[in-house]
């Protein structure tokens, strides 16, 4: 069974009425019965483009503190304008390593507001020798 | 015999020319051992004299005409001689020209050399230096901006607190929204 078959079969089930979860638990099996197990996160690329293409954007926020809700608003109304979705769900988790602000990745592309992605920006720059970042006077 | 006669002669003609002290008779036995002499010498002797007197004429005269060619030989090898070292010394003065020339060249390509190889060791210097600088300032770079990240890190963990951090954030997706 191809990855396209797979994801086909999943919302397949979803149309005709079956309970999410059990679909995913169908939608499971079938993975490994076709063994493919290694291609778990296509798999779930290519139902999230999927849900995109039906009107539902599946996002992943990755924060250094917990969300508030209207955080979760904003994100929301940000991903809807940007791709159009009519629905949003989001997948949160905490990563304090970020120090602060989100990382919101879609399957399109990546969001990176956290403090951590601003600092490697940063560093990025001023190692390669932006002028933005480094000024005409260094070490002149 | 003979003095007999000869008494037999001077006494027969004591009276006539004897008187003048002249003896015919001696004059003409002189006459004729001369004449005998002469025939003799004519016969056995003048020829070969003559013949050696002329050879020995010829090769005098051989000997001349050698010692005229030897001379001229000699003045042609002279001449020749000096013409040779005229063109010597000319040559030599060609080839102390040319070397002059040559040497001069030689110490002029020599500069030259000396001269592009100073500038190529200086220009590479410069570039070593260049890059030494760079890769120094490269890496005091480096070191700065991580002092600074960390810095920032430490500062922020401790000083950002739930509400900044979702007042920064709520700003940035505004201003990704606009």
């Amino acid at each position: 069974m191809t990855r396209a078959e797979l994801t086909r079969g999943f919302f397949g089930l979803i149309d005709a009425g079956m309970p999410l979860r059990k679909a995913v638990a169908r939608l499971a099996a079938g993975i490994v019965d076709s063994k493919k197990t290694a291609q778990v996160d296509l798999v779930m690329a290519d139902i999230a483009h999927e849900l995109q293409v039906r009107g539902h954007a599946y996002v992943k926020v990755t924060s250094a503190r917990e969300l508030n809700t209207a955080l979760s608003k904003e994100i929301t109304e940000l991903i809807r304008l940007k791709t159009g979705a009519k629905t949003v769900e989001i997948e949160s988790e905490q990563d304090a390593n970020l120090i602060g602000g989100a990382v919101i990745e879609t399957t399109e592309r990546t969001y990176d507001f956290s403090i951590r992605g601003k600092l490697n920006a940063l560093k990025n720059g001023v190692n390669n020798g932006e002028d933005r970042y480094i000024g005409k006077r260094t070490l002149e | 015999m003979l003095e007999n006669f000869t008494q037999f002669a001077a006494e027969s003609e004591e009276a006539g020319i004897a008187a003048l002290g002249i003896d015919p008779v001696a004059i003409l036995l002189q006459t004729g051992t001369f004449l005998l002499l002469f025939f003799l010498i004519k016969k056995y002797a003048l020829e070969k004299i003559n013949k050696a007197l002329s050879d020995r004429e010829q090769t005098i005269n051989e000997g001349v005409k050698n010692a005229q060619k030897a001379e001229q030989a000699v003045a042609r090898a002279t001449e020749k001689q000096e013409e040779m070292l005229k063109a010597a010394r000319k040559e030599a003065d060609e080839i102390i020209a040319k070397a002059h020339t040559e040497s001069g060249e030689l110490v002029a390509q020599a500069e030259q050399r000396a001269t592009e190889k100073a500038e190529k060791i200086a220009s590479e210097a410069e570039a070593r230096l260049d890059e030494s600088v760079a890769k120094a300032r490269t890496e005091l770079r480096g070191e700065l901006v991580e002092l600074v990240i960390a810095t920032t890190e430490t500062i922020l963990g401790e000083k950002l607190d739930s509400k900044n951090d979702a007042k920064l954030l709520a700003k940035a997706i505004k201003e990704t929204t606009k």
